[in-house]
């Protein structure tokens, strides 16, 4: 008869072994898959999150450690450090030339005032509590923000176009400016009107068409003016000195990490670095780690004590089938043979125990998906931030929970299948050990008696 | 008639609380084709540790076992038990989720199956089992019925040797009487050799030879009978 053919007669009229080693099987699967289900679910959402927050990376001031070191400082290494503490044109431009960058901001801002416009800041709140120093001379202290992009960067985030419209190739030639609807209220101004603004306070005024409103400013924001770094060149290149901010944009936000590495050595200060909102990531995606660590901690001891409960049953089995063997082995059955049939017969039970565990894991990942996201993320972001939302990103879209939830449900791809079929594989190939070393040890008389 | 089976100057030992105790004692004998043996024996006097090694389950510590003038060991121990012998024990003879017909083409050897399946009913029918219990699972007959299959089983292997160690040692009367008229047929009809080791003077009375195992040795009845001491 053939291996094949005694195995399933073997489980079909005597199925209680069959059931057990299902059973066991059955749970240590289903156990491993949720596991690992759990862990590709944390991958995704910490590639979503690493997404979500863009492939920003800005170079900064480290003001905090240029103040610990200043005080105390005799006066020149005071002047030393604060020449330190500029962004440098140099290595602006150096970065920008990366491959991996799509598109360099570089924004610079001027200080300027003027004797006709109104201020549109309310003194009423004080809420930010800084006070704007009246410019010498008297008039409206005003900030130009001159950008070398057609959409500033506090367009992506903060502020919205309220009427009018961006900047566009075309009209690099003409001088045009974004102004906050509250100071084009102030001032009763409108899309389409000119202002006249001098480009620092003892240059000539130079005419700018108004071309948007935007809203959303914080107040101490609303009296920023929005110019191309195009008009500055025209008509004031001398004032394009001090960058007051660069953000590189990777094409790619998983080029970050090797970004960093390789350019964060080449700052020419040590006050001076490179940011992409790692601390945000890090602090989003720190319980994820954590709970990453801890399934994969408790997978390797699922899988042990598996492979050992799995052992000790099988082993349980093929004990209790001794008898059998031992007839067999009388009647010139190989050891082989024997052996290739117990095989068979673990194998084709553990095929249904595979298929049963998978077709749960399937219903499981859902629920995987929204309890990480639904407990882990928000429970984790909520003490410091009250909602999920990623406030100081530099720039790209809000990220908030049912965004994450969303996007990392599905989790079960051709790679997480192979890996619970390696895991599994690996269960039985141990798990048929036990009976491999059993059978091979077995003296056919010895099986015969007791 | 010639010698199909020879076992020649056997001995065999146990290690008993830290002594070497030997049960057989330089044994040899000569079995010859188509007849029937018994050998008998008081509990305990080594008749299985003697199948074991006529059958190949168990190796002699010095000695060797010979089938048509091969030595077994050189033959190989499980070509000698798949190819030229059949075993039968006291019980657990059958696998137990097989019914009677597996059980018999089971063992048999390289077949097309549509006719192992007609030659294990024929030899189930000419032992005295019919279609219909041949069928049932082994667990469901009765224990004569079981030996039957069993015997079945030797015969379709179409093995020249039968051994069977006490075949009737857990069987009523009447049912062993039967078993051992069916063991003294095969060897008649098909030419088998058969030799069962048992411990009642009932069974031996039906067969051609008997031996005695006495002192480690077989002493055959009748030719040297001045040796069976009464133990
Ligand atoms: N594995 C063993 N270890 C030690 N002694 C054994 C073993 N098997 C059998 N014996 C002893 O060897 C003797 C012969 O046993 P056995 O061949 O089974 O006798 P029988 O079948 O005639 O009853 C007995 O005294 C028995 O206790
Ligand atoms: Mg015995």
């Amino acid at each position: 008869m053939h291996i094949f053919q005694l195995a399933f007669l073997s489980l079909i009229r005597k199925p209680t072994k069959g059931i057990v080693i299902f059973s066991v099987l059955f749970m240590i699967f289903s156990l491993i898959f949720t596991g690992i289900i759990i862990q590709n679910t944390i991958t995704a959402s910490k590639d979503y999150t690493r997404k979500a927050l863009g492939g920003n990376v800005e170079m900064k001031i480290d003001f905090a450690k240029a103040m610990q070191d200043i005080q105390g400082a005799s006066g020149e290494t005071r002047t030393e450090i604060e020449n330190q503490m500029v962004l440098p044109e140099n290595m602006a431009k150096v970065l920008s030339e990366d491959a991996a960058v799509s598109k360099t901001h570089i924004e610079r801002t001027l200080y300027t005032s003027s004797d006709s416009l109104q201020s549109a800041v309310s003194n009423d709140g004080g809420s930010f509590g800084i006070s704007l120093a009246s410019p010498v001379g008297g008039g409206t202290s005003l900030f130009l923000l001159a950008s070398n992009q057609n959409i500033p960067l506090d367009f992506d985030k903060q502020l919205k176009l309220e009427d009018g419209s961006f900047r566009t190739d075309e009209d690099r030639e003409k001088d045009t400016v974004l102004i906050s609807s509250e100071f084009a209220a102030k001032n009763n101004l409108r899309v389409g009107d000119n202002v006249a603004v001098k480009l620092f306070p003892e240059g000539e005024p130079v005419s700018f068409e108004i071309i948007g409103l935007f809203s959303g400013a914080p107040n101490h924001m609303v009296d920023q003016f929005y110019i191309s770094e195009a008009s500055v060149e025209r008509h004031a290149p001398e004032q394009l000195k001090n960058i007051s901010r660069v953000v590189w944009q990777l094409k790619d936000p998983f080029d970050i990490p090797d970004f960093l590495a390789s350019y964060s050595v080449q700052m020419p200060s040590e006050y001076i670095y490179l940011d992409a909102s790692t601390e945000q990531y890090n602090q989003l995606t720190k319980p994820l780690d954590v709970m990453s660590t801890v399934f994969d901690l408790l997978m390797v001891v699922i899988f042990i004590a598996g492979a050992m409960i799995s052992i000790a049953i099988v082993t349980l089995f093929v004990r209790d089938r001794q008898f059998e063997i031992g007839l067999l082995l009388a009647n010139g059955e190989s050891k082989v043979r024997i052996l290739s049939q117990f095989s068979v017969e673990i194998f084709f039970v553990a095929v249904f125990a595979f298929v049963g565990a998978f077709a749960l894991s399937l219903l499981s990942s859902d629920l995987v998906a929204s309890w990480i996201a639904a407990n882990q993320l928000v429970e984790s972001t909520q003490p410091s931030q009250g909602m999920f939302f990623i406030n100081d990103m530099i720039s790209g879209p809000q990220l908030t929970m049912s965004q994450v939830a969303e996007s990392f449900k599905v989790s079960i791809d051709g790679d997480t299948l192979l890996a619970l079929a390696v895991a599994s594989l690996g269960l039985i190939l141990a798990a048929i050990s036990a009976p491999l070393s059993v059978i091979l040890s077995y003296k056919p008389r010895k099986s015969l008696q007791n | 008639m010639s010698n199909l089976f020879e076992l020649k100057n056997l001995s065999y030992g146990y290690i008993d609380g830290g002594k070497k105790r030997m049960i057989l004692n330089d044994l040899s004998y000569s079995f010859k084709k188509g007849v029937f043996y018994t050998i008998l024996g008081p509990s305990g006097s080594g008749k299985s540790t003697l199948l074991a090694l006529a059958s190949a389950l168990d190796a002699p510590e010095t000695g060797s076992v010979h089938y048509a003038g091969a030595d077994i060991k050189e033959m190989g121990f499980s070509q000698f038990r798949k190819h030229h012998m059949s075993m039968i024990f006291q019980k657990y003879n059958l696998i137990d989720y097989l019914n009677g017909v597996e059980n018999v083409t089971a063992n048999m050897g390289a077949i097309k199956s549509r006719d192992k399946n007609d030659l294990a009913y024929k030899v189930l029918n000419q032992v005295g089992i019919v279609k219909s219990k041949a069928d049932r699972r082994v667990t469901r007959l009765s224990g004569g019925e079981q030996q039957r299959v069993a015997i079945a089983r030797a015969l379709a292997k179409d093995a020249s040797l039968v051994l069977a160690d006490e075949p009737t040692g857990a069987l009523d009367t009447a049912t062993a009487k039967e078993i051992i008229a069916l063991f003294k047929r095969i060897s008649k009809e098909f030419g088998k050799t058969v030799i069962i080791v048992t411990h009642s003077d009932e069974v031996a009375k039906n067969s051609d030879v008997i031996l005695h195992l006495t002192n480690g040795k077989l002493v055959e009845m009748g030719s040297e009978q001045s040796n069976v001491t009464g133990e």
